[in-house]
């Protein structure tokens, strides 16, 4: 009996039965005209035989034996339909079983997690994540869903332009994607010719040429957009173009005006306070004490937050003591010199505000002063010294 | 008569370069041994017992198979799988 047709007769079932009767051979004979799937057929006696036969022509064999007067008795049942009908009662235990086997094997061919090594950048391996997710490496897919390693790699690599080699591969339930990254030589910032020019009026107090012929000296007056630096160095002859660098130190002269009244509104506090407190758990802000409207008509808020914290980790919680000080608005009038130096001072604040850091006010020179309905003008001049320089890009062909 | 006719079958089949069993409706045996008997082109079981067979054959003449412990694995029309320990194998002519 060849194996794969037992196992087909397995699964369809089959029974080992004992034919009684007289003309057995003749039955023989109709069974294998009617081709009817037995085997293993032995002759037991006379009046004998033994037989298996798959359920479904046991039936048509019947109507044989009413022709040829045989009788049967069924030795043996064999086969799945006859295995799920003992099952019956522990039906439950074994389906469960099979289920949990199912799901084992369903279970382990999933990809669980997806390892990405060898990539130095974190938006590079979202990226990278992105990527494999389209191609269906992503958590809660089966490996059989998903394309051959090979193919993935390939896929990677053309998607990405920045990688050397890619190993792509499970190792159980985790899939692991390895890039080798391309290391390019450092890329030297590509510089374009250019020229230094001036960014405002100015009278050069210094320059410093780090690249480039220098075209001014200092205590000379420049107008916006003329030539601090050129960048083209070498012989008259045959200049080459290179990009200018370097910093040129201008002074620059500004004029700022001001008012200021002389009569002053000022916040004093009067000493009278109220506490309130905060509790901030996460994105809430939570009033613990200090309710009611502020008592006051006029006031100023102080307030302090303290946060706590774990070594490096900060927790959501922090505590803000809000202190509401009782302010009263009172007027003093300032006497014109006062007047004058606030307005100085106020003046140089707004000066220093405008100008970039590294600039500095070498003088100032109060222009105009004078007192208009209570009100104290001042007009100032002021020497700044500041970096001037802008590069301008020269085409080649210039 | 019947001899030319035997003996134009038996050409043809040579020129014609079919196998012998199918031009002259003859069984075709194969055997491994003494273990195993598969018998193709028969014409039924006239006799089975664990240690005899007999097949009709088309000529309406015998197989005989002697053995012991002789279980018929399989059966399909015109063809039988014999196995067990096979001892003898007979040809009876027509008549005999």
């Amino acid at each position: 009996m060849v194996n794969n047709e037992e196992m087909v007769y397995w699964w369809q079932g089959y029974v080992l039965i004992i034919i009684k009767g007289k003309r057995l051979e003749r039955l023989i004979n109709r069974m294998m005209y009617q081709r009817l799937s037995a085997w293993d057929l032995v002759r037991l006696s006379e009046e004998e035989a033994q037989v298996c036969i798959t359920v479904p022509d046991f039936f048509r064999l019947r109507t044989l034996l009413k022709e040829t007067g045989c009788r049967i008795r069924i030795v043996k049942k064999a086969g799945l339909p006859f295995m799920l009908k003992r099952m019956r009662p522990q039906a439950g235990l074994y389906a469960g079983a099979v289920l949990f086997l199912a799901m084992l094997y369903l279970f382990s061919s999933m990809i669980w997690s997806v390892e990405i090594e060898g990539v130095s950048v974190p938006e590079q391996e979202a990226q990278l994540r992105a990527t494999l997710a389209d191609l269906g490496v992503k958590p809660w897919n089966f490996k059989f869903r998903v394309a051959e390693p090979s193919e993935i790699k390939r896929q990677v690599m053309e998607r990405l332009d920045h990688v050397t080699w890619v190993g792509f591969g499970y190792k159980g339930t985790t899939a692991y994607l390895k890039v080798v990254e391309k290391t390019l030589p450092e890329v030297s910032e590509k510089v374009y010719p250019r020229d230094l020019v001036a960014k405002k009026k100015a009278v050069i107090h210094d320059l410093f040429v780090e690249s480039g012929t220098p075209k001014v000296k200092p205590n000379q007056y420049v107008r916006p957009g003329d030539l601090l630096v050129s960048g083209k160095i070498g012989r008259e002859d045959q200049p080459q173009q290179t990009a200018a660098k370097g910093k040129v130190w201008g002074e620059v002269w500004y004029v700022s005006e001001i008012r200021v009244p002389l009569k002053q509104q000022k916040a004093v506090l009067t000493g009278e306070q109220q506490g309130r407190y905060y509790l901030h758990v996460g994105p809430y802000k939570l009033k613990v004490w200090g309710f009611g409207k502020i008592p006051f008509d006029d006031y100023v808020i102080r307030d302090q937050t303290y946060s706590f914290s774990i070594g490096a980790y900060t927790l959501p919680v922090a505590w803000t003591i809000e202190e509401v000080h009782a302010a009263r608005q009172t007027e003093l009038t300032l006497e014109k010199k006062e007047a004058t130096e606030l307005g100085i001072k106020l003046a140089r604040d707004k000066m220093a505000a405008k100008l970039p850091e590294d600039a500095q006010i070498v003088e100032e020179n109060i222009l105009k002063k004078s007192l208009d309905s209570g009100k104290v003008y001042i007009k100032i001049h002021y020497s700044v010294i500041e970096e001037i320089s802008m590069a301008k890009y020269t085409s080649q062909g210039e | 008569m019947r001899k030319l006719h035997q003996k134009l079958k038996r050409w043809a089949a040579g020129v014609l370069d079919i196998p012998q069993d199918v031009i002259l409706d003859m069984p075709r045996i194969t055997m491994i041994g003494p273990l195993q008997m598969y018998v193709e082109n028969h014409q039924g079981v006239l006799l089975f017992n664990h240690n005899e067979l007999r097949l009709l054959l088309s000529n309406k003449g015998q197989l005989l198979v002697r053995g012991e412990k002789l279980v018929i694995r399989q059966i399909l029309p015109e063809e039988i799988l014999l196995e067990g320990h096979i001892r003898h194998v007979q040809y009876l002519e027509p008549g005999q």
